[in-house]
């Protein structure tokens, strides 16, 4: 073994060494200190420029812990905005579709009042008869919104403690390195779950478990040193971190995979290709990099694709996983099989990955112990817990 | 009528089965098969998989998505088949391998090629 034990942990020593209390996965009251400490405070992320490309576009963001559904437009002035999804006369949604788009102003499908692009409530249907409804207070209501590189967040707090540019100012300059441009939304899946959300995104953020539970399917794009997993680095940043994925010593890309690379990209070149080290362009810790946007964010790296994780707490035990690949635009058939390939090979792992959440929520609850454990190389997933607590506890 | 595969492509009539034309199809497709079935599809599709995608490639997909081209499009299909079944053959080596979540729960909300992903869920 050419890594030495406790390496992060010796690192990072304010993450602790000790084990970690369940009540913080199965605990109701825990669950809504998180709501109002982490989700009413922290910057969120909720969707991809790319979900809304046009002046005019736009889509729904259900935020089910904070009890709301948003409305991110694309405005005709090029700026994102974001609305609780509420028309102002009787509640009812204005868009009622996921996604749309619109020529500049969005009409509530219950009686036809109207609003800009800007939120701005610009016809009262039968207007006279509402003699007391002030257009000018009646706006959709706004909540903050700010665009990095791709990725659109919002901040649920009546003011934010601070800008999307500070919260993210310990990762933004290293991860908006990698070049976003040239990808397309490619697929997208939708998990609901009975899990805590926590719980789900721990896997995720450890590559210990890959020789075991993905022991037929990613353990071959992996180093396993010795008879263990050890990341290719994992670090931390505030809240934030990240870990890259250790390459195999050597790769025979199996025969469908020869295939998909005379047509298209994949992920398995990504596994099997050499890291560049050189260069201005984004420094890739390992065969894959795995960046976590702290609560509930991820951007995994790959070479030649990326894509994102959003896991929604909706309850202690339920969550919903939302997975989003985006790749080079796909033109021909044989460029699609290649996608296909690829998309298969990384859907199936976190299908075995989905296996397990939910029966450990299940015995989490139990109350047969009292604790669980995370180890040097867990580091990733302990930061998470420690950085919700911090909130929690109002410390951070 | 129409042939059920493009002119050149007949000899994989008999597995035409395997032209499921939604993800979700293909790997139901992909757990209902015997290993020995999945074999079979799978060495069949990686010898004649390069001419196949070389063929489709003359093709937009936009094209290969209307009626016209329902040969063709059951061709595609089947390639992405093979995308499906080869974690049955490279990974699994098992068509219903234990301790996985099922699939209906792992819902598409959107694939930027409909042809990939389309098709009813149930």
């Amino acid at each position: 073994m050419s890594t030495a034990p406790c390496r992060f942990m010796d690192q990072y020593p304010d993450e602790g060494r000790d084990p970690i209390s369940i009540e913080r996965y199965t605990s109701p009251e825990y669950f809504d200190r998180e709501r109002e400490t982490v989700f009413r405070r922290k910057w969120l992320n909720v969707g991809n420029i790319l979900d809304a490309p046009k002046p005019g576009d736009y889509f729904v963001a259900d935020l089910d812990i904070l009890d709301t559904s948003l409305l991110i437009i694309h405005g005709k002035d090029g700026t994102y905005r974001a609305f609780h999804n509420m028309c102002s006369h009787r509640g009812a949604p204005v868009a009622w579709d996921k996604k749309g788009s619109c020529k500049g102003y969005l009409a509530c499908r219950f009686h036809g009042w109207v609003y800009d692009t800007t939120g701005k409530l610009v016809q009262i249907s039968d207007a006279a008869n509402f003699p007391t409804v002030d257009a000018a207070e009646n706006g959709l209501t706004p909540v903050h919104c700010d665009v990095w590189e791709n990725f659109i967040f919002v901040n649920m707090a009546a003011e934010p403690e601070e800008t999307l540019a500070e919260f993210l100012a310990p990762v933004s300059e290293e991860i908006g390195k990698f070049d976003f441009n040239g990808f397309t939304p490619a697929f997208s899946y939708r998990i609901e779950e009975n899990v805590n959300w926590k719980t789900l995104q721990e896997a995720q953020l450890e590559g210990w478990h890959l020789p075991y539970l993905h022991e037929k399917t990613l353990a071959r794009a992996v180093k396993v040193d010795g008879n263990q997993y050890r990341h290719a680095g994992i670090e931390l940043f505030g809240l934030h971190g990240v870990l890259g994925s250790p390459p195999p010593d050597s790769f025979t890309p199996p025969p469908t995979a020869e295939l998909a690379s005379r047509f298209g990209t994949g992920t398995v070149q990504a596994f099997g290709s050499k890291l560049e080290t050189e260069g201005e362009g984004y420094r890739f810790r390992g065969s894959f990099d795995f960046w976590h946007i702290f609560p509930n964010f991820f951007v995994g790296l790959l070479n030649g694709l990326y894509f994102t994780f959003n896991i929604w707490p909706i309850a202690a035990d339920r969550s919903v996983w939302e997975i989003k690949g985006y790749y080079p635009p796909v033109r021909t058939a044989g460029e699609l099989f290649a996608r296909e390939y690829s998309k298969v090979g990384l859907r199936d792992p976190m299908m075995e990955d989905c296996y397990t959440h939910e029966l450990i929520c299940a015995q989490l609850k139990s109350g047969a112990k009292d604790h669980i454990h995370f180890q040097d190389e867990e580091i990733l997933a302990r930061h998470l817990g420690n950085g919700v607590d911090l909130c929690v506890r109002g410390l951070a | 009528m129409t042939a059920e595969l493009p002119a050149g492509f007949e000899d994989l009539t008999p597995l035409i089965d395997w032209a499921q034309p939604s993800e979700l199809k293909r790997n139901q497709k992909r757990w209902s098969a015997t290993m020995e079935e999945s074999r079979h599809f799978y060495d069949t599709m990686l010898q004649r998989g390069p001419a196949a995608l070389q063929y489709l490639n003359q093709y937009s997909l936009e094209d290969l998505d209307t009626t016209e081209c329902a040969p063709q499009r059951r061709l595609l299909d089947m390639c992405l088949a093979l995308a499906e079944v080869s974690a049955t053959v490279e990974m699994y080596e098992n068509p219903q391998p234990k301790y996985v979540f099922p699939i209906e729960r792992f819902v598409p909300t959107h694939d930027t090629w409909p042809l990939a992903a389309s098709g009813e869920r149930r």
